[in-house]
């Protein structure tokens, strides 16, 4: 579980088709760039979770 | 003049903290891990700061942004970097942690030692960390002087390389000789002030230069192309990004940064909330685009030459559109987001040196310490022989260097963690064979002039050497270790 939620974010930023598009823009800002910056919030929500749910050896 | 004057007041702040850090959570600095750990008491918040201020370097202020405003959105990969570094230290450091923590390891090279009972594997290790560190270093440096041209740039008729130099000298030695008096601890009380004068000039610049141009509309018009990645750099976009977040926690002072926690929660606790600072980042990384419809700024970097003007983006961005008091304190707080990472950088060097210099009987408990300050001084100064090897447009390709050469001590490190069976012939010929390659790769790719290229061809498009290295790195030792394996299994 621990180490499945740290693995999920690195999966959607390797998707690159998935946000290599220029709309829906934000600012002037295409969608390639502000998802990938939203990403970054959302990969810490995923990382606070493993660590706080999650179980490892460590 | 202003903005020099209060670049100077600053600096005194700063060094003023740096010395003061000493008789921070106080220890006896003779001891080798007071002095390069900080005494291991450093709790969740102040540890948040030390990595992180590992993120705010010259690498998001200069390169990232200069690579940016070169060559558009493949340099991005900054960001899904950070993201997945922070998922790989997660995934890795608490269970190195565990086990450094048990047995007084400093240094990965301890580790090493322990793990595989090779005296020459450690020994190689910590010649590779040290090797990695310096172009890194280098990029620091690279960094400071760009701060240093744009504040003399407005004093007309002065020899300003010759300023440049003589002040960099003097910060220099302000910083060795704080560095050398109160080690981690003084790194970490500036790193602090660095976090805050950085983040704040990150917030009012993200804030008002955008805003004030009306958002990024006119800068993706004037540069159509970098709107998305180009189809055939996916593969080097993926291979840059993964590659250099498996390399974020090999190098030395990043595992020194996770060592001087006071326990793995704590240490667990601060990485997973560090992707939220790569927004920072990012938004720096989108001023290498933003700058092409602010005018001023443009004319600024058109007086300087195209193999140094991509890295002077983010300066000519504050000096062109700030008051000259908030440039004074921006540009500081760059000037020092290259020194502290540099003196880091340069303790974490010097204790791996200490570790070879134990492995062969010169250091021992009475001078280590007094060995490895001397070397943290001597680690800041060879990298200046590195600067002119990179035109600083493409100073990012310094880091990817580094990155190439650490990238290889991943078996032996993180693999060795998790799979018991690994065997010490096989890593020491994986890694000198990964290194070689990647040497090699590096020098032919850029016809052996100066390094400005870091992909190679491949199968699937263009990668980043350092994957194509760790791969050779790895079907060596996992070839090796299987090998053994059954032949040990047979003589039974």
């Amino acid at each position: 579980m621990y180490y499945i939620l740290l693995f999920i974010p690195t999966i959607v930023y390797m998707l690159i088709f998935l946000y290599n598009h220029k709309s829906p823009e934000f600012l002037g800002m295409p969608f390639f760039y502000w998802f990938q910056i939203l990403m970054l919030v959302i990969t810490s929500i995923f990382y606070v979770l493993a660590v706080f749910l999650g179980k490892d050896d460590g | 003049m202003v903005s020099v004057v209060v670049f100077l007041l600053l600096f005194i702040v700063f060094s003023y903290l740096g010395l003061k850090g000493k008789d921070f959570k106080a220890g006896n600095l003779d001891l080798l891990h007071e002095w390069a750990l900080g005494g291991q008491r450093f709790g969740a918040l102040l540890l948040w700061f030390l990595i992180g201020a590992d993120l705010f370097t010259a690498y998001t202020f200069i390169a990232v942004p200069s690579g940016l405003f070169a060559k558009g959105p493949i340099f991005f990969f900054a960001v899904p970097y950070v993201a997945m570094g922070f998922g790989v230290a997660l995934a890795v450091m608490p269970k190195f942690f565990a086990i450094s923590k048990e047995k007084c390891h400093i240094t990965a090279v301890d580790f090493v030692k322990d793990r595989y009972n090779s005296k020459a594997l450690a020994i190689t290790i910590a010649i590779v960390g040290i090797l990695a560190e310096l172009p890194y270093i280098a990029l620091q440096i690279v960094g400071m002087k760009v701060v240093l041209a744009t504040l003399l740039m407005q004093f007309k008729g002065i020899n300003q390389n010759f300023i440049n130099e003589l002040s960099l000298s003097i910060a220099f030695l302000i910083l060795s000789w704080f560095t050398y008096k109160s080690g981690l601890r003084g790194a970490t009380l500036t790193a602090v002030l660095k976090d805050f004068l950085i983040l704040g000039t990150v917030v009012v610049l993200s804030l008002y230069i955008p805003l004030h141009y009306h958002g990024f509309y006119k800068a993706f018009e004037i540069k159509k192309a970098y709107a998305t990645l180009n189809p055939k750099l996916i593969s080097a976009y993926i291979s840059l990004s993964v590659m250099s977040a498996l390399a974020l926690f090999l190098y030395p002072h990043a595992i020194t940064g996770c060592l001087s926690s006071s326990d793995v929660k704590v240490l667990k606790r601060s990485i997973a909330f560090l992707p939220v600072y790569g927004i920072g980042l990012a938004i720096l990384a989108l001023f290498g685009v933003l700058i092409y419809e602010v005018k001023p700024a443009m004319d600024m970097l058109n007086h300087i030459p195209a193999s140094a003007r991509g890295s002077f983006v983010v300066p000519a961005l504050i000096v062109s559109t700030m008051p000259q008091w908030f440039s004074g304190i921006a540009l500081l707080g760059i000037f020092i987001g290259g020194l502290v990472p540099a003196s880091i950088m340069a303790i974490a060097s010097s204790n791996l040196m200490v570790n070879i210099l134990r492995e062969l009987n010169i250091a021992n408990s009475s001078n280590e310490t007094k060995i490895a300050k001397w070397f943290s001084f001597l680690f800041k100064l060879i990298p200046l022989f590195f600067v002119f090897v990179v035109p600083p447009t493409f100073a990012i390709a310094l880091q990817l260097v580094g990155g190439i050469i650490v990238l290889q001590t991943l078996p032996s490190i993180f693999l060795g963690l998790f799979i018991k069976n690994l065997n010490k012939e096989s890593l020491m010929m994986g890694l000198l064979a990964g290194i070689g390659f990647g040497v090699y790769e590096l020098e032919s790719v850029n016809h052996f002039g100066l390094i400005q290229n870091i992909l190679m061809p491949s199968p699937f498009g263009p990668i980043f050497i350092g994957a194509a290295a760790l791969g050779v790195n790895i079907a060596i030792v996992a070839l090796g270790s299987f090998y053994q394996y059954i032949f040990r299994n047979n003589a039974q």
